[in-house]
């Protein structure tokens, strides 16, 4: 990796207890920006909670989180969003009694249409505006990942890879620079995943840094610039695909698991 | 100036309990309808837009033998005193919302009924300030007029008037970037949460906002009743306010407003059934309209949850592109 | 012992104790009626907690049932003239069939819809059934063919009595209603019925692959639920007499039980009531300690009474803030507040 350029994540030494089980137990990892870094790890080694705690869903028991050089943890979650965090869910939560592109609109940043205040002043030009803008970008959006035609949809009426294309779009609309994916081609038919993860490798050459778990091991070993294998909410191994792939730590933690 | 035919009487006295009641299905709608709170304390927040409406308009009425008495005597105009019990209303709306807002739907429910109750308490109990039991009473009309039934009709028209102001702005209101978010709210907290929405302030908008409007029409119910006690403001008084709403379609602000409409027509008919049956049919009808109530409150969930007008799909026209 | 239990009960004894010091003796009367009204809360409480167990909402309806299982013994007591015994009997029985029938009408059909869609129909049942009573038996307050004793004299101080306790409205109340929380406590802990109750209410699905007939374990729970409610009702008709309102009346507090005492948790309902009970009698001891201010009403102990049960409640229920709203999985399980003491948790599978 570049040690010169500071990392856009990293958590130190976080520790996550629910109910007696030490979900994450001291983890610290660093994910570096411009990248597609995929976390892997047995079941119940802690990613999802990871995740989860970063993003501000909980704050975590102990340790301290930092993005992009500012330290986060304990920060609410909307607020993370305003500074350029983002995560989608592994199972997808689309507004179920919005349209396709309402739940892409709703999505935006910094609607003046949102602030009553602003409403109620009749500062209607710029509520206007920011309408029109949000909704080309949600557009433009749309026909990027193919759902154009379905804009107008139901969003509870999507087949199941395309909700998973719309909770992708859907945090791509809140502009951030870092997205955690929460297994992003998990149960997706292999055209759909392809497109996805095409799709990935476009957001990391435009800029974005994409953390991502995956228990698929093809995608993270073909995808990922780098990896980070976290074993029982600690970090066990990191490093590129195939130095990772050889680790005999991680084997042996697969086969234990 | 001929007296009015008594078509034109009854018609008047539909509309006008008509008007407001489809004023506050407003109101609940922006809360239940588009943010999913279950408010349970409707008829508090009525309660206290009446209240203090009455309290302002009314002149001095010192406690006698025959009457405990209550605050009074500032005699204000009516404009005055609907903006004061708005505001009043938004504000106890904002600090009964403050510490219980983050519970779950059916949770917030109970705390809203249990604070709905303590307020109608105070409203019974604190009768230096409210008359208790007996209630306030001689509340003038907005514009006094001498003609018993020419002052109905303009009060009609100011209620009339007063409804499509508040359909205005709150479609307005819903169908901007808020309301959007509102809906988000009430589809998925979670995830619009991690969308990047501060929904504790969202919620807690439309709650306001909801107050507000059954605020203004509490203080319409005040002047057009011109007396109010603590009865009129119990709990039943609140879900009938429900059945308005999902029947006419949660979400649909025509639709609550035609729910309303609907519902008190079903309401003032039944009251008019009375006086054609037999006397020995005549003492339940009252319970049988509140039975009816009930009755469709379980149907309308079981069968038919989204009312009689669904709520509309929202699309955008292409935007322009040069 | 949980710490949030061993607060509140220090509360109550320090409040006690304050009002001893004023007071005297007399301040123990107020214990003792908050005893008995808490026990009524109690049985309204542990049906209405034992709902949530199995259906996850709040059952508004519950207070009406109190309502129904009333006036189904006073048909007994006043119209056939019979002894309050079989009224009693007639009444449990009633309100079973009734709770058997909502749930077979009503909240079965809306199983997977979530709490709010159930409370809603809950209200619904609850308007239409109050009514109802009104319609048949009409609004007036009616009276069990029952002789009420004159009051136990427990205590005098000069010669004057300073604690009193009715046999009928006191001691038979307490009686019954602790006959019953046992007899409950020995279903839910020994039978096969009260082990396929708490598996059913702890996790549906592996109680229906562990072999239990999940749809007929509702229904007994739908009966056992409205069979207390029915004694509370009966009781309260005794207390209070019997009247339209009497369920709604005491509805708020049975709700402001189970939540204080732990939603899902019959043995904490039964705690919740007794909290209720106390705390309203001792607020009303309170309120005449402060010199009885006459602004607000405040003059008159008793007219605030609820607002000691609400306040508790919503403290309790912001003391675990619920997180937001909405979907969120089996919800009801982790709603324990004030976590059941040691000996009654029993196997409760983790």
């Amino acid at each position: 990796m570049r040690p010169d350029v500071a990392p856009i994540l990293e958590t130190r030494d976080i520790v996550k207890t629910f109910g007696g089980i030490r979900a994450l137990d001291g983890c610290s990892l660093q994910v570096q920006p411009r990248t597609i870094s995929g976390l892997i790890g047995p079941n119940g080694a802690g990613k999802s909670t990871l995740f989860s705690t970063v993003v501000g869903l909980y704050p975590p028991d102990h340790g301290e989180v930092y993005f992009q050089g500012r330290r986060i943890d304990g920060f609410p979650t909307h607020q993370l969003v305003g500074m350029g965090m983002v995560k989608t869910f592994q199972i997808p939560r689309e507004l179920r009694d919005l349209t396709v592109l309402e739940n892409l609109m709703l999505s935006a940043r910094g609607s003046p249409g949102e602030r009553l205040l602003s409403l109620l002043l009749f500062w209607r030009k710029d509520v206007e505006r920011r309408e029109g803008e949000v909704q080309a970008k949600a557009e433009d959006l749309l026909r990027f990942v193919g759902l154009f035609d379905l804009r107008d949809e139901y969003a509870k009426n999507l087949s199941g890879g395309q909700k998973k294309l719309l909770e992708l779009s859907r945090a791509l609309m809140t502009d951030p620079d870092l997205i955690l994916l929460d297994e992003p081609v998990a149960g997706v038919n292999p055209t759909l995943s392809l497109k996805i993860l095409d799709l990935i490798e476009q957001l990391r050459d435009q800029g974005k840094t994409i953390f991502l778990i995956e228990h698929d091991m093809e995608v993270v070993m073909n995808r990922c610039d780098w990896i980070v294998v976290l074993h029982q909410g600690r970090k066990l191994a990191e490093g590129q695909p195939t130095q990772v792939r050889s680790d005999d730590r991680v084997v042996e933690a697969y086969l234990g698991a | 100036m001929s007296p009015l035919p008594p078509v034109a009487i009854d018609f008047v006295n539909f509309l006008i309990p008509a008007g407001i009641f489809a004023i506050i299905a407003l109101g609940l709608n922006v809360q239940w309808g588009h943010t999913g709170l279950f408010n349970a304390g409707v008829a508090a927040f009525i309660g206290l837009g009446a209240y203090t409406a009455a309290i302002l308009m009314t002149g001095p009425a010192p406690a006698t033998n025959q009457y405990p008495g209550h605050l009074g005597g500032f005699s204000w105009p009516f404009l005055a005193a609907v903006i004061v019990a708005m505001v009043v209303a938004g504000v106890a709306g904002l600090l009964i919302a403050l510490p219980i807002l983050r519970l779950r739907a059916d949770y917030f429910a109970i705390a809203t009924l249990a604070l709905a109750e303590t307020v109608r308490l105070f409203f019974t109990n604190a009768e230096d300030i409210t008359a208790g039991t007996i209630g306030i009473i001689l509340i003038p009309r907005p514009i006094v007029i001498a003609d018993p039934g020419l002052s109905d009709v303009v009060m009609a028209g100011l209620v009339i008037t007063t409804l499509f102001l508040a359909y205005f702005v709150i479609q307005y209101l819903t169908k901007a970037p808020w309301g959007r978010v509102l809906r988000g709210i009430r589809e998925d907290e979670e995830a619009t949460l991690a969308l990047g929405k501060n929904t504790f302030r969202f919620r807690l908008s439309a709650f306001v906002v909801g107050c507000i409007v059954m605020g203004l029409a509490g203080a319409f119910l005040a002047a057009f009743l011109r007396f109010v006690t603590p009865t009129q403001f119990d709990p039943l008084s609140t879900f009938t306010i429900y059945v308005m709403v999902i029947l006419g379609g949660s979400g649909n602000n025509r639709g609550v407003i035609f729910g309303a409409f609907l519902f008190y027509a079903f309401d003032w008919v039944s009251v008019r059934v009375k006086d054609f049956l037999p006397a020995s049919l005549q003492g339940p009808i009252p319970y049988v309209r509140l039975m009816v109530i009930g009755a469709l409150l379980v149907i309308l969930v079981l069968y038919r949850p989204e009312g009689i007008f669904r709520e509309k799909k929202r699309t955008y026209p292409p935007v322009v592109r040069e | 012992m949980n710490r949030d239990l061993v607060v509140v009960l220090l509360v109550i004894a320090v409040f006690t104790v304050a009002m001893w010091t004023v007071y005297g003796v007399p301040v123990l009367q107020f214990l003792i009626n908050g005893v008995v009204v808490g026990s009524i809360i109690v049985l309204g409480a542990t049906g209405l907690s034992l709902i949530y167990g199995i259906r996850k909402f709040g059952n508004f309806a519950h207070g009406e049932m109190m309502t129904f299982g009333a006036y189904m013994a006073f048909l007994i007591s006043v119209s056939f003239a019979m002894n309050i015994i079989w009224g009693l009997i007639f009444g449990v029985f009633m309100a079973a069939m009734l709770g058997i029938l909502f749930e077979l009408l009503v909240f079965r059909k809306l199983a997977g819809r979530g709490p709010v869609a159930a409370l809603v129909a809950s209200i619904g049942i609850a308007i239409f059934m109050n009514n109802l009573i009104n319609a048949t038996f009409g609004t007036q307050i009616n009276v069990y063919n029952l002789q009420i004793a004159q009051s136990l004299v427990l205590l005098t101080i000069d010669g004057r009595p300073v604690l009193t306790i009715n046999p009928i409205k006191g001691l038979a109340t307490l009686a019954v209603s602790a006959v019953l929380i046992i007899f409950l406590h020995v279903v839910l802990s020994r039978t096969t019925l009260g082990k396929a109750m708490r598996a059913t209410s702890d996790n549906p699905d592996l109680a229906r692959a562990s072999g239990i007939n999940i749809r007929n374990v509702i229904l007994w729970v739908w009966a056992i639920s409205g069979g207390l409610a029915a004694v509370a009702g009966v009781l309260l008709g005794i207390v209070n007499d019997v009247r339209p309102a009497m369920g709604f009346s005491i509805l708020l507090f049975v709700f402001a039980a189970v939540i204080i005492g732990g939603i899902g948790s019959p043995y904490g309902a039964m705690l919740g009531g007794l909290i209720v009970g106390i705390a309203g009698e001792l607020s009303v001891a309170l309120l005449a300690w402060l010199g009885r201010p006459t602004v607000l009403g405040l003059d008159n102990p008793t007219a605030y009474r609820p607002v000691a049960a609400f306040v508790i409640m919503i403290l309790v229920l912001l003391l675990r803030p619920a997180g937001l709203g909405g979907r969120r999985g089996p919800t009801l399980r982790t709603r324990r507040i004030l976590r059941v003491p040691r000996w009654a948790k029993r196997e409760r599978a983790q």
